[in-house]
């Protein structure tokens, strides 16, 4: 996916990602990538940013806790009530422009 | 090949306190993570961090963005600070509504005395330098102003919101001079910019205003006295607390001698025993303002309160010549100062104050600060009476 597009997006991914449930910054990394065939592929620096720019926001919220696999610890992020609400106003401007767009592609019904 | 722990110091190069160690410790976990699935594939523990590295992508991108997403939440232009090599170019207009309290603190630095005798101590070298601000608060209170503090090298660089240059100046110590073996006890005068306690670094506030006023393209404004305001541009930090008040006076007079030196004839001298400056400012604390000093009382046309300053010429000893100033500041229209004759003539301009001066009555010139510290600095006025209270008018 184009890196821009992908960018532009990166919050509504975010959030989407984690509104069943509680994950650290590895784990989202992979989510993003099984549930979207490989689409997504982050830069995983570039994802705390965004993370963290999301908690500030207070639409998600993190907690230190052992790594499933021991060792040092990692941040585990849950999406708030306000980051839910967040989301669905994410998803239907989205869908509201991916309608728009798909418009353009479809014959006019004017013709 | 970049090991974790530079590449995590890289990463948070532009954070501080608390956030600094929370995400070092996030990207140290998740980086580690990475690199055991590499090793549960086969490679070494090295090797594993390495690529582990590889993927988490440019480290020099990533402290950018941390710092834009923590360091300057208020800014909204995208800022480069590497290495501060292309200059620092906060735009976003900022400002706080509230001032920003920095508190001083005077401990003395764990310092060394210069003197093998001990007939200086450290003590009195040591007082020179304070009062003092914990670098942890200034990074703390710049930054909520939308500006940033860094500390690289011994180097502090201050960049304000919507300053297009960086102050920047080293708060590495001078070195103790080396005393002459069974030479005799020696005045040395140094001044301290930093010292560390208990894992604190402390900036000497006197070094680092003198600075800012030297360095920022902003209007630099000082307000009042104790705990004055200092304003650069939109940026407000009140300076010292009713625990540990600061006082202005060399704040002023740094800013004031300087500017008077621009208008004064050059009494410059060069003696044996050293330089002898041809601007002296006299502080009202000082020994020679307290035992030859007449206490004044001057009225004046301005009620509102304002910082003031009598400059005459000095008639004392080597200094004969010279030309000296004390401040003050005004309450309610009455200024109380210190003045170094019994009967003071104020004239209009420092052209009319030269000529005689003796301990019985010398002209005088009164000026108001402005507070601007880099700029218009002051303005000659007339007070509208004079009595001295030693008696005499």
């Amino acid at each position: 996916m184009d890196a821009h597009q992908l960018k532009g997006n990166l919050e509504l991914i975010l959030l989407s990602i984690l509104e069943p449930t509680e994950m650290y910054g590895l784990e989202i990394t992979k989510e993003a990538q099984e549930r979207t065939n490989g689409m997504f592929t982050f830069s995983i620096g570039s994802l705390y940013p965004a993370l963290h720019r999301l908690e500030n926001a207070g639409f998600i919220q993190g907690r230190f806790q052992a790594a499933p696999r021991g060792g040092s610890p990692v941040k585990f992020y849950k999406i708030t009530p306000s980051g839910i609400q967040e989301l669905k106003s994410r998803q239907r401007e989205f869908e509201a422009f991916a309608s728009a767009i798909r418009s353009l592609w479809s014959p006019s019904s004017n013709t | 090949m970049e090991s974790l722990e530079q590449y995590v110091n890289q990463a948070t190069k532009f954070l501080w306190g608390k956030k600094k160690h929370e995400i070092r410790t996030e990207l140290i976990g998740n980086i580690k993570e990475m690199a055991l699935e590499y090793q549960l594939r086969g490679l070494s523990a090295t090797e594993s961090i390495s690529e582990a590295i590889k993927e988490f992508g440019d480290v020099r991108q990533l402290s950018r963005q941390f710092m834009e997403v923590h360091t300057m939440p208020t800014v909204h232009k995208t800022i480069t600070l590497l290495g501060f090599v292309s200059g620092f170019a906060l735009l976003a207009a900022v400002s706080s509504a509230a001032p920003l309290q920095i508190s001083t603190t005077a401990p003395l630095p764990d310092c060394r005395s210069v003197n093998p005798t001990g007939a200086i101590n450290a003590a009195f070298h040591c007082t020179y330098g304070g009062p003092w601000v914990r670098l942890s608060e200034l990074q703390d209170e710049i930054k909520s102003a939308g500006g940033a503090v860094l500390l690289a090298n011994q180097e502090l660089q201050i960049g304000f919101a919507n300053d297009k240059s960086i102050v920047r100046f080293s708060i590495k110590n001078p070195e103790p001079l080396t005393p002459v073996p069974g030479g005799m006890p020696e005045f040395v005068f140094y001044q301290f910019y930093s010292f560390q306690r208990d894992g604190e670094t402390f900036i000497n506030i006197n070094t680092l205003l003198e600075n800012v006023i030297r360095q920022s393209q902003l209007v630099v404004q000082l307000e009042g006295w104790q705990n004055p305001n200092l304003l650069v541009g939109k940026t407000k930090l009140t300076i010292g607390t009713t625990q540990t008040p600061f006082i202005a006076q060399h704040m002023y007079s740094f800013t004031l001698t300087e500017a008077l030196r621009l208008q004064l004839p050059n009494r410059d001298q060069d003696t044996k025993f050293g330089k002898i400056w041809g601007v002296q400012y006299q502080s009202a604390d000082s020994d020679n303002v307290r035992y030859t000093f007449k206490p004044h009382r001057l009225e004046l046309l301005d009620k509102s309160n304002g910082i003031y300053a009598v400059v005459s010429q000095n008639i004392a000893g080597n200094l004969r010549g010279t030309f000296q100033y004390t401040i003050a500041q005004s309450q309610n229209g009455i200024l109380e100062i210190a003045l170094p004759s019994q009967k003071a003539n104020f004239v209009g301009s420092f052209k009319d104050m030269l000529g005689t001066a003796s301990e019985l009555e010398q002209n005088m010139v009164l000026i108001k600060l402005t507070g601007q510290l880099n700029g218009n600095t002051f303005t000659v006025v007339q007070p509208k009476n004079t009595f001295s209270l030693a008696g005499t008018r």
